[in-house]
């Protein structure tokens, strides 16, 4: 783990320095050009590689590296169904508007979606109404990534002794400090080297940076994923094997226990979270760090996982320290139960782990309910075409060969780089049991595994760069978003409209600084629903934007009144379905009425507002001549 | 499929007359919406049937993954894939996009682009 951990260390110090020089470069590039479009837009002029990497790695952020293994690893082969919307995704979020929205940002001059709607209509209000929603939303998704990043790189160090010396300090040096002292050092310290590492690519680089990262990123992604798929692949005997050792699986059980020794020690013993115990024929896994005090024989009640699957618990020992107490203490090792909670949907039901919905703790519809499952075909491609990172970069490719190359390469992609990583998951479920109790660390874990038993520790550093690079590449893309709309919408249009380019420039570089690090200082106490907000931004966003804009591009009949109405109709019906969602499960979660992901509401009332308030509003027949005429 | 890409080496700053981009357009709309409409039938119909199971039935195996899967969802996805390239190689129109607002910008610090429309 040590070796794994110095690898990371070193890659993560590479990979740092390279991004950084990419900006450098990207600064000098951009010398000579007009400022706005080149730093919001890479002047339009990006090819094949450079745009399908782009929109493929800026589409797959933290979720895709940490948060969707968990989810593969803890319901298994239905997050084949789960993800399998993105086999149209490529084709539809490039296809469906791609020339069209770029004609229309050329014919405009505009750089950012709130400007291209504005001047689809020459409505200050469209713009207006579609700066400050996409603030709102925006915000919220940069907040949840910078944490991501802190998260995942404080994952990646924990075994390095100069950053924990790192952490160490940094928590003695901030605990005095209001705000700052809520947090852990380890986690300040990644937040901020993550924190300012961006910032300064983005500030320096622009988009044009943002972009050559995002192709590093993409090609780091990729071969992460291909390695460890070929490690994982030849650990397990084959997929057939793995698949086969699910298809016996059970789900494991959640509890409580006390852990008990058979005499006291006279110093604490302190059990890790993780550790194994076996007794009587169970395996036992604790999940959260377990104290015994000197001079007692017992701990306080503490969770654990039972184990439930006959092969795996043959299989499993307990952990070194625990092994040591028996042998050469000479001590008995028990444990407990006093509590446990059997799946709702799934337990002791072999099969459950290879066949739809797919197991649950918590819902007795298992995972993926069919109408979940429903949900999802229609929310990944449509909800990818409705956000405005990916229109942003459709307003930057160089030609439409560009885009066709771009379809294909980002299907392939794509196709790899998903299907793998339920197969890699699903094995890594049969390598590594009881991770129910921190599924989020399946990734690094996995690495971590997968290379040591492969004699190979420092490749963890390039596998584990993966999740990083996924998280970095979303976070430039929204930053860029946030500040380019400040600058170009709001000040350039409503405050300053001939303001000297030396002052637009200054003023880009003060918003993205000042967005980085607000956005930094909020995550230095994350709100409690995090993970929840990521859902909440992206599916606000989607709902708010993509009825709008398929509308504004293709309808001639569409009026500025209409765009705004879509725009509101869809956020409405999100928050409104927010809401009730919190007022009936009492947490950050939207209602799915009739089953139905939230989404789909949401574009039915955007689609229902645009239209209705579209046709009782008066088109500009000069919007016709400009965009629809051909004149 | 009506496909006439311009000649090798032009550049795409010639202004493109905009019905016919945008007639091109909405035609490769309706063929990616097909794609979409098929596969969602094909994916949801399929695992539907096939893929959520009872209580205890065993699953069949097919290239090392459940079958449901390898029918379900690897074949629609080898097919979008497929469709996919073909259409952009064959079916997408390489319509040009009108002209580059910032190569026609002098190269030399200006002014702000100011308010151009709306």
């Amino acid at each position: 783990m040590a070796e794994s951990s110095n690898a990371a260390l070193i890659t993560f110090l590479i990979y740092t320095f390279a991004v950084l020089a990419l900006a450098v470069l990207s600064s000098r590039v951009a010398k000579g050009k007009e400022f706005v479009g080149e730093y919001f837009l890479g002047s339009r002029g990006f090819g094949v590689w450079a745009f399908a990497l782009t929109f493929a790695a800026t589409n797959a952020s933290g979720g895709t590296f940490m948060g969707f293994p968990a989810l593969i690893y803890t319901h298994g082969w239905t997050l084949a169904l789960w993800i399998a919307g993105y086999m149209v995704l490529p084709l539809l979020s490039m296809g469906l508007i791609g020339k069209r929205l770029n004609q229309v940002a050329r014919k405009t001059n505009a750089v950012t979606i709130p400007e291209i709607l504005g001047a689809r209509f020459e409505s200050t209000q469209v713009t207006l109404v579609a700066t400050l929603l996409l603030i709102l939303f925006m915000f919220f998704y940069l907040v949840a990534q910078f944490k991501a990043g802190g998260t995942i790189l404080s994952t990646l160090l924990s075994g390095e002794p100069a950053f924990q010396a790192a952490a160490a300090t940094v928590t003695y040096a901030v605990q005095d400090i209001p705000w700052l002292n809520q947090a852990s050092g380890d986690y300040l310290v990644c937040l901020s080297v993550f924190g300012v590492s961006v910032i300064v690519y983005v500030v320096y680089g622009g988009f044009r940076a943002v972009v050559w990262t995002d192709v590093m990123q993409g090609i780091v992604m990729f071969v992460g994923v291909i390695l460890m798929l070929y490690l994982a692949l030849s650990q397990v005997g084959g997929l057939g094997n793995a698949t086969r050792q699910m298809a016996l699986m059970t789900p494991p059980e959640p509890g409580t226990a006390t852990i008990r020794i058979s005499e006291p020690l006279e110093t604490d013993l302190i059990l890790p979270k993780g550790s194994w115990i076996k007794d009587a024929g169970q395996a036992y896994r604790l999940a959260e760090l377990t104290l015994i005090p000197s001079g007692s024989e017992e701990s306080a009640a503490t969770k654990i996982l039972r184990i439930t699957t006959p092969f795996e618990i043959e299989k499993i020992e307990s952990s070194p320290l625990i092994q040591d107490l028996i042998q050469k203490n000479g001590l008995e090792v028990s444990v407990d139960v006093e509590k446990l909670r059997p799946y709702a949907y799934g337990a002791n039901q072999p099969g459950v782990y290879v066949s739809n919905p797919g197991p649950s703790a918590g819902s007795s519809l298992g995972f993926l309910a069919f109408g979940t499952a429903i949900s999802f075909f229609i929310f990944w491609p449509f909800g990818a075409t409705g956000q405005p990172g990916n229109m942003v970069r459709l307003m930057a490719f160089k030609d439409s060969k560009t885009l066709r190359y771009s379809i294909i390469t980002v299907s392939v992609y794509y196709a790899i780089i998903y299907f793998s990583l339920v197969i890699i998951f699903c094995c890594g479920r049969v390598l590594m049991p009881g991770m129910e109790i921190d599924p989020d660390r399946a990734m690094p874990d996995l690495a971590a595994r997968l290379t040591a038993a492969a004699g190979t520790p420092w490749l963890a550093g390039l596998l584990i760069a993966a999740p990083f690079a996924a998280v970095m590449s979303s976070v430039d893309s929204f930053l860029l978003l946030v500040s380019s709309s400040v600058v170009r919408d709001v000040y350039q249009r409503h405050i300053s409209p001939d303001a000297p380019e030396s002052r637009i420039k200054r003023l880009t570089y003060l918003v993205t600084v000042t967005v980085g690090v607000l956005a930094v200082l909020v995550v230095i106490k994350p709100p409690t629903y995090l993970q929840d907000l990521i859902v909440f931004a992206t599916g606000g966003l989607a709902a708010c934007f993509l009825v709008p804009m398929l509308l504004s591009l293709y309808w001639q009949r569409m009026t500025a009144a209409g765009a705004i109405a879509g725009m509101i109709g869809g956020t409405g019906m999100h928050l409104g379905l927010t809401w009730w969602g919190y007022y009936v499960y009492n947490k950050f979660e939207p209602y799915e009425l009739l089953g139905l992901n939230p989404f789909i509401w949401d574009i039915l009332l955007s689609t229902i507002a645009a239209i209705t308030v579209a046709y009782l509003s008066k088109a500009d027949p000069r919007h016709f001549q400009k965009y629809f005429s051909g004149n | 499929m009506d496909r006439s890409p311009p000649p090798e080496g032009s550049d795409t700053s010639a202004e493109p007359p905009h019905d016919t981009l945008l007639a091109n357009c909405r035609r490769e709309m309706g063929w990616s919406l097909l794609l979409w409409v098929v596969c969602f039938i094909w994916v949801i119909g399929y695992c539907g049937l096939f893929g959520y199971q009872v209580e205890g039935q065993e699953t069949s195996i097919v290239l090392g993954m459940p079958s449901w899967v390898v029918w379900g969802i690897c074949l629609p996805w080898l097919v979008a894939v497929l469709f996919s390239t073909g259409f952009a190689l064959w079916g997408i129109v390489d319509d040009p996009l009108g002209e580059n607002p910032e190569q026609e910008k002098p190269t030399q610090p200006m002014e702000g682009p100011g308010s151009h429309h709306g």
